[in-house]
């Protein structure tokens, strides 16, 4: 069994998909415990009784059309006119404009390629430091994690049980946090190299605003939406991907439904399938670990050896960095948070919480090697060796650790409105 | 070698057209849900069951496009570290190996399948037809596998999204 | 000797009346057995659904559970003649019905596959809103939850012409948050234990049937006890079967105090929903179940016999009915 483990985890490191790793340990796993492999795929078929499960492709696609229709730039240009005249203005545009598009492409690098190639060339122009222009936009790629309708917080509320639209208002001010913090640090930068900022024209406003209108309207809609008990989570997303598609084809005429439909339904299709096949088959294993009874073991053992909730979020927060460092966010929410959610439970801590830490976490771990997505999407974008894209990214990795510590030892930031 | 590059594409443009269909029905039908619920209070129940059940089809039909397009995500440490020709090397025998595992789970769905059409209840028969998405996509992932091991890199195996 | 180990799940959480009583019978037949015989239990519905644990029951992965009427369908559908609405005038009526099937009943158990060990109960159920419901129009246009899968739900929405959500029972609670429906069906104590009443503001004070439930095993694990463990488990069944109707009854009605203390208000229906338009509702879902051979003809019959039978001679009796 060990060496089976072994073997596994070196082929995971080598580069097997992660659903055909995950797989291939649950069936050795059901073969050693005797089980019947058939059992796996009951697990996975419950996926198709999960009502909330519809809302990720549906957001997706919204993501997908955003991006190839002409938002980025709309974004860009709404941003710089409404923030480019603060000081460290552009990169503040930067960060919330990144912020904004992450929550609806899902974190999963998209942002750095569309939002990062566009912005770094004109940080460089108005002379921002180089390093300083990368670590900002690879650490960006992350941003809107904690934002609705982020896919991290929607699959973290199916896989833990947790309301999403409880997960949605708590993450709300942590998102928030991080972003300011970002953003002072940002204008000292600015400041200190006297990068010039330009002054604030409502005429400028008006015209990026008009273009851009139908894009920043997007997140208010929902939010009303949702909040205001108008629609459930899964039809927002119909709402919101229909809402897009008009907007791209008929409203800028930025996409043809014609030519680019199936080609943006297909790759939508190939970012949700590469998601959810883990989800399915992680699901399996799970259930091989409820039936061994690991969960309660494991916290039986914790009872024993932690006594407090501050040593256990210590210690949380540790382990998560770690599984961070080697793990994308959607493995890892499928695969440790029904490890840490009983664990959690025992240590009265809320679960809507616990999902602010563990996003928290993660996205840290979206700019920390040997796994850091973030990293390899910029040094491709960029053109620059991982190594250096870390080095850059570190004075914000030491500021995202501060603010993570804020978030876990300060509940009432996600837990206000309760 | 060009009879199996001809298979896998007309392949990967059936399941690009299953992908893209169900996503738009998809779509529709979540549509369609919101405008009878509240312009006429009332739901179609079936729809509910059969919106879920299409989430199944995107994933499916996705993760059987994503073996082309190397999209699959894994922990890629292996990118970073190891030379371009050792990973080379390594296309192959990955991309068997995740066959042969496939090809268990697909074993598994079969099964998993033909008791489901055994003990289903009549009024629940058009579900587990509906289910049929659980072998067939496992067995298309074992040949897309397969034919991936087959034929080789086309290109960067480090390709990112 | 051999260890037999009986991996046991029920959707009832840990610490609840049902999960106590339980528990208490896996002490009992592993001290009596020597511990030969252990009871692994998964509480809380951490295996699924009931047709979940059914899928795994039949995968040899878990080898008996606690079920509601809505599983026992799936194994043997006749039994759920026991919760017909509005059949039942009160629960003496259900204890005579269960009584004299119960022989019947266990063999069409068995020879599905399963054995049944004893009965339980979940108790009357209610409806849960957060509107008020006070007639079928109320509820037409509110967003009902229908146990996904489960035929009584169903005849009875479809003669009462509503357009029910299907989902799990598992994610009920958080489709109450979201709003993906407002309006839920539960006995008291289930609503107290699965929290659904923290979510809903009114109670329909008729309820709509009795919930039954039953202790069952798959029949491949008993047949390979040996007769004495066979015996202790049968015996042992019956009895914390017995038991757990007996508290499940007590707790039901400490639960609607319960929920009133909390806030909950209930609510009686209109004027306009008379006996004769719930005596028809019942003749429409009952029609549709036999019609699809869900409930037997002759098992309804019978049951209608035996309730006509009870109910003249209490009549005769002076004893008035409720
Ligand atoms: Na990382
Ligand atoms: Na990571």
């Amino acid at each position: 069994m060990p060496f089976a483990v072994a073997a596994i985890i070196m082929l995971a490191l080598f580069g097997l998909p992660l659903f055909a790793v995950l797989g291939a340990g649950s069936l050795l796993y059901a073969h050693y415990s005797e089980l019947d492999s058939a059992l796996l795929i009951v697990e996975l078929n419950r996926l198709a009784s999960s009502p909330n499960l519809t809302a990720i492709p549906l957001f997706t696609l919204a993501g997908v059309i955003l991006s190839s229709g002409g938002a980025p730039q709309r974004l860009i240009r709404l941003f710089n006119a409404l923030l480019g005249w603060l000081p460290g203005g552009l990169s503040i545009v930067a960060i919330a404009a990144c912020a904004f598009f992450t929550s609806f492409s899902g974190a999963s690098g998209v942002t750095i390629l569309a939002l990062g190639g566009l912005l770094y060339p004109v940080l460089m122009k108005v002379h921002y430091p180089e390093r300083f222009s990368l670590g900002l936009l690879t650490t960006s790629g992350s941003l809107g994690l904690l934002f609705p309708p982020s896919l991290a917080i929607l699959l973290y509320g199916v896989v833990a049980g947790v309301n999403i639209d409880d997960l949605f208002l708590a993450g709300i001010v942590p998102g928030l946090t991080l972003m300011v913090m970002l953003g002072v640090y940002a204008a000292f930068v600015g400041s200190r190299f006297s990068v010039p900022h330009h002054p604030f024209s409502w005429h400028i406003l008006g015209r990026a605003l008009h273009s851009g209108l139908g894009d920043v309207l997007l997140p208010v809609l929902i939010v009303t939406g949702i909040f205001g008990g108008y629609v459930t989570v899964s039809e927002a997303a119909a709402c919101t991907a229909l809402y897009v598609l008009v907007l791209e084809s008929l409203v800028h005429r930025s996409i043809s439904l014609r030519k680019q439909l199936i080609p943006l339904l297909g790759d939508t299709a190939v970012l949700v399938g590469s998601i959810l096949i883990i989800l399915g088959v992680a699901m399996g294993l799970t259930n091989l670990l409820i039936d061994a009874q690991l969960p309660m073991r494991l916290l039986e053992w914790m009872e024993t050896s932690i006594d407090t909730p501050l040593k256990f979020l210590l210690l949380l927060n540790l382990f998560l960095l770690a599984v961070g460092a080697m793990m994308d966010i959607f493995s890892a929410t499928v695969v440790v948070v029904p490890l840490i959610l009983p664990l959690a439970q025992r240590f009265g801590i809320d679960p809507v919480h616990l999902g602010v830490i563990f996003l928290a976490n993660l996205e840290i771990g979206y700019s920390t090697p040997p796994v850091g997505i973030n990293l390899f999407i910029a040094s491709q974008r960029f053109e620059k060796p991982v190594l250096t894209l870390f080095r850059s990214t570190f004075p914000f990795l030491l500021l995202m650790l501060v603010w993570l510590g804020i978030v876990t030892y300060v509940p009432v930031l996600s837990l206000w409105w309760q | 070698m060009k009879l199996l590059s001809l298979i896998r594409d007309r392949l990967l443009q059936l399941e690009l057209l299953f992908a893209a269909a169900s996503l738009l029905l998809l779509l529709v039908l979540a549509v369609a849900q919101i405008i009878a619920r509240n312009a006429f209070d009332a739901g179609i129940t079936q729809a509910d069951t059969l919106t879920r059940y299409l989430v199944l089809y995107v994933t499916f039909f996705g993760a059987t496009l994503a073996v082309d397009r190397n999209r699959h995500i894994k922990i890629d440490v292996a990118c970073t570290l190891l030379s371009t020709r050792t990973q080379a090397h390594l296309y192959r025998p990955l991309r068997a190996l995740a066959a042969v595992i496939c090809m268990f789970f697909a074993d598994a769905s079969i099964r998993f399948w033909r008791d489901e059409w055994t003990y289903a209840q009549d009024y629940e028969r058009w579900q587990v037809i509906v289910g049929l998405i659980l072998p067939v996509g496992f067995v298309l992932l074992t040949i897309h596998f397969l034919l991936a091991a087959l034929l080789g890199p086309d290109d960067d195996a480090c390709r990112l999204p | 000797g051999t260890t037999h180990v009986i991996k046991f799940a029920t959707l009832a959480p840990p610490g609840t009346t049902w999960m106590n009583i339980l528990e208490e019978w896996g002490q009992e037949v592993k001290t009596r057995s020597k511990g030969r015989l252990v009871f692994k239990f998964y509480p809380g519905g951490v295996q699924g659904d009931e047709p979940d644990v059914l899928k795994k029951m039949r995968f040899n992965q878990l080898q008996g559970g606690a079920f509601t009427g809505y599983g026992i369908g799936r194994m043997y559908s006749p039994a759920r003649v026991l919760e017909l609405p509005f059949l039942f005038n009160d629960i003496d009526e259900v204890d005579l019905v269960r009584r004299h099937f119960t022989k019947t009943f266990q063999q069409g158990f068995h020879d599905n596959g399963y054995e049944l060990l004893g009965w339980m109960e979940v108790g009357f159920i209610h409806m849960f809103s957060t509107e008020p419901i006070r007639s079928l129009e109320d509820m037409r246009s509110r967003r009902v939850w229908l146990w996904q899968g489960d035929p009584i739900g169903q005849a009875f929405f479809q003669a009462s012409g509503i357009s029910p959500v299907p989902l799990s029972i598992i994610d009920v609670y958080t489709s109450l948050s979201t709003g993906l429906i407002d309006t839920v069906y539960a006995p008291p104590l289930g609503a107290i234990a699965l929290q659904w009443f923290t979510k809903t503001r009114y109670i329909s004070s008729i309820p709509l049937t009795n919930g039954m439930g039953g202790l069952i095993v798959t029949r491949r694990f008993v047949d390979r006890l040996p007769k004495d463990l066979q015996a202790l488990l049968r015996e042992t069944g019956n009895s914390y079967g017995e038991k757990l109707v007996a508290a499940t009854r007590v707790d039901n009605a400490k639960s609607i105090d319960e929920l009133k203390k909390r806030g909950l208000e209930f609510i009686e229906p209109d004027e306009g929903m008379s006996d004769a338009e719930l005596l028809a509702l019942r003749n429409r879902a009952a029609d549709a179940l036999i019609k699809s051979n869900y409930i037997p003809a002759s098992v309804f019959e019978q049951t209608r016999k035996l309730l006509d039978q009870h109910r003249h001679a209490r009549a005769t009796a002076g004893t008035p009915a409720p």
